[in-house]
């Protein structure tokens, strides 16, 4: 049984109608599980073999396939977690909490990894593992301001003040993310500006294998939101079931 | 007809699965005192924190004078004097000082003849100039009913309050209380003991496990001595009588631009520190010892001291003002997060303000003693331009999100590891656009973004934030 909520009380009970939407987490978790592996395959495949090796930095250059959809999907995570806790503060639905709450998890991952990808691939670029480069910094800000919501969130439980404290928190905290994205126009920076959309500036097969790639990258986060937003689910339901001694 | 003083129907409050009351139906008349009796955790307490304001009902709803304790919370805590467990007094003010702050919170008129008059009446004229913490259990409990009392509520709410009284001490409340009847003032109060519900009650209502089980009809003693005179305010009449406040004035709803419930707040924190000397010695010595190390710890040649200087100074400000930061709630969570405040007619944004106000100032007592020091170890000027506007915005944004952050923290465990990694990620463009505003007025450089200007939009969004968020997090 899943829980639905109960209009007056803000509280969620057991409810005969939990079937449907037990049966549609798992219908999407199984098209958007097939999707992101037969993305992710195919996304190997244009990495690898059909997008061609940049002529100066060589094979490094393609750790840019990994690195700018992780990098976006650190900043659609955050954007979605606060969307989320705004929602939550205004109705109070546990299952917005839930949400930002996987967002969250799901987003420090694929940031960390962003930036790890991009330090690696600063080192054979720019023959440094890290600069105070304006991007790079705001998105070391943002990868900080993750890891404080994620403390945040264990430190105060799962609790309605823990849950409205972060929605707070994530509102100050997502004013990072326009920053992120337009750094590198505002100042001057090592970091590449966009290409994608400029024409002429990239080969049709480097924007065709990227566009795969963001593309998959977002299945793959929608899928592990899924994952994540129905172990948030079962873990708030079991805690209260403590709680209640049963 | 009459508008009952109050009036709960089908009030519930579950945290999380955990119901505490499974709906509450109440009616309380003018004049009356009804007495709640049951055993501990079957939610006596729950409700009248809800009916105080410190609490949200999970569902259904209470009245206060027609007023919704949730829509019109703001006005409804005018109407409610609360005597609790704990006294909701300030351990370092004096006895006066509180109930002064208090009365200037509640918008008392004449609130020192009141406060005063109030200490006589409770018998601690002679110790009105005495600290709380140097009174007895007893004398404090006295003293929280002279702050129930202040503003003359039309509603008195007793959570057990003969609790640490000696018999002379119940004796005042018993007259204290049958002249709140008199003058049509009404009561709700919890007590564990049978015999006095009886007595004092109108209506002795048992509680357990959250739920009404047993209405009885008391003696109503407290009632029943009511003077034989003519009553100056019969029911329906409620507007003479001072015990029956319909709206709010002065300091309450939105009023809290005009700032009488910030300076309240102010001139309070700003005794308290003055007295405890807490967190002003703390902040000064740190920053002093964080510029010291800075000192020693870089190499401080002529062609780069310039260059250092800034970043020092600021990093040293920041800590200073997180230690400093940290302690801004302390001083409110002796007695839980904020209660004495919420307690209090008071828009939520009115204490953030005055928070953030107390602790600028107090950052700003720092930065003034640790300035001249600066100057002398780093050898750079100290009087250069625009210096003091970069300072004190600066401070502003330090203090913006810390205020904010450290009223999130203030209830979790481990508040002090988690402040700083909430507010340094928030706080680096500032550190940022104030090192390099310093910087550029020590060693001035063409082409320089405006910094100041990027500091003062800073403080306007976070502090737009702030005011629009804080409800949010001292909410229960």
């Amino acid at each position: 049984m899943a829980l639905t909520k109960q209009a007056t009380s803000g509280k969620y009970q057991h409810s005969s109608t939990s079937a449907e939407s037990r049966f549609g987490l798992a219908l999407s978790s199984l098209i958007l599980g097939v999707l992101s592996f037969a993305g992710m395959m195919m996304s190997i495949w244009m990495i690898f073999l059909y997008a061609p090796t940049d002529a100066i930095q060589g094979q490094p250059q393609r750790i840019f396939y990994f690195h700018v959809p992780m990098a976006w999907i650190g900043m659609l995570g955050f954007i979605v977690l606060t969307i989320a806790g705004i929602v939550y503060l205004c109705s109070r639905d546990e299952r917005w909490d839930w949400v930002a709450r996987a967002s969250a998890e799901v987003g420090a991952v694929f940031l960390t990894l962003a930036l790890t990808l991009g330090s690696i691939w600063g080192k054979t670029t720019w023959g440094t593992w890290w600069t105070w480069d304006p991007k790079l910094t705001t998105a070391l800000i943002l990868w900080f301001i993750y890891i404080g919501y994620n403390m945040l969130r264990s430190y105060t439980g799962r609790t309605e003040s823990g849950a409205r404290a972060a929605a707070v928190f994530a509102i100050v905290g997502v004013i990072d993310v326009p920053i992120i994205y337009e750094a590198t126009n505002w100042w001057r920076t090592l970091h590449p500006a966009a290409q994608v959309g400029v024409a002429g500036a990239l080969p049709n097969a480097v924007v065709a294998t990227l566009l795969v790639s963001l593309t998959t990258f977002t299945l793959l986060y929608s899928f592990l939101m899924v994952q994540l937003y129905q172990l948030q689910k079962l873990q708030t339901h079991i805690q209260r079931r403590r709680e209640q001694g049963l | 007809m009459t508008v009952p003083v109050l009036q709960i129907t089908g009030l519930k409050k579950s945290y999380g699965l955990k119901p505490v009351l499974r709906g509450i139906d109440l009616v309380l008349q003018p004049g009356e005192c009804m007495v709640l009796l049951g055993a501990n955790g079957t939610g006596k307490t729950t409700l009248l924190r809800m009916l105080a304001g410190l609490s949200k009902p999970s569902a259904g709803t209470a009245c206060i004078n027609g007023l919704d304790v949730v829509r019109d919370a703001c006005q409804v805590r005018h109407l409610v004097g609360f005597v609790a467990h704990q006294p909701y007094l300030y351990e370092e003010l004096t006895a006066l000082e509180n109930l002064l702050f208090f009365g200037r919170m509640y918008g008392v008129e004449h609130v020192q003849e009141r406060a005063c008059e109030l200490l006589q009446r409770v018998g601690l004229e002679r110790r009105m100039h005495e600290r709380v913490a140097t009174l007895s259990r007893g004398q404090v409990q006295r003293l929280a009913w002279a702050r129930a009392l202040l503003h003359r509520p039309l509603l008195l709410l007793l959570d057990e309050p003969d609790s640490g009284l000696d018999q002379e001490g119940q004796a005042l409340i018993d007259t204290l209380l049958t002249e709140h009847i008199q003058q049509r003032g009404s009561v709700l109060l919890t007590t564990h003991q049978r015999e006095l519900a009886l007595r004092s009650g109108n209506q002795v209502v048992m509680i357990a496990n959250g739920r009404i089980v047993q209405v009885d009809k008391g003696e109503g003693e407290l009632q029943g001595r009511r003077k034989p005179q003519s009553d100056p305010h019969p029911q329906g009449d409620r507007e003479g009588c001072p015990y029956y406040t319909t709206k709010c004035s002065g300091v309450y709803g939105r009023d809290y631009l005009r700032g009488r419930p910030a300076r309240a707040i102010l001139w309070k924190d700003v005794r308290y520190e003055l007295r405890s000397k807490q967190t002003w010695i703390g902040m000064g010595m740190f920053a002093l010892l964080v510029l010291v190390i800075f000192n020693f710890a870089f190499d401080l040649r002529v062609d780069n001291k310039a260059a250092v200087a800034p970043g020092a100074l600021w990093v040293a400000f920041l800590f200073a003002s997180l230690l400093g930061l940290g302690r801004t709630l302390a001083a409110e969570r002796e007695q839980g997060p904020l209660d004495r405040l919420l307690l209090c007619p008071v828009d939520r944004k009115a204490i953030y303000l005055a928070k953030l106000l107390g602790n600028v100032l107090f950052i700003a007592v720092v930065e003034i003693v640790a300035l001249p020091i600066f100057a002398a170890l780093f050898d750079v000027p100290l009087f250069v331009g625009a210096l003091l506007p970069t300072v004190l915005f600066g401070t502003l944004g330090i203090a913006t999100i810390g205020t904010l952050f450290s009223t999130m923290v203030a209830a979790t465990r481990a508040r002090e590891l988690l402040l700083p990694v909430l507010v340094f990620p928030l706080l680096v463009p500032v550190v940022i656009a104030a090192v390099r505003a310093t910087g550029n007025l020590l060693v001035p450089s063409v082409n320089e973004p405006p910094w100041l200007g990027l500091i003062i939009a800073f403080d306007a969004i976070f502090l737009s934030i702030s005011l629009l968020t804080f409800e949010y997090i001292v909410e229960e």
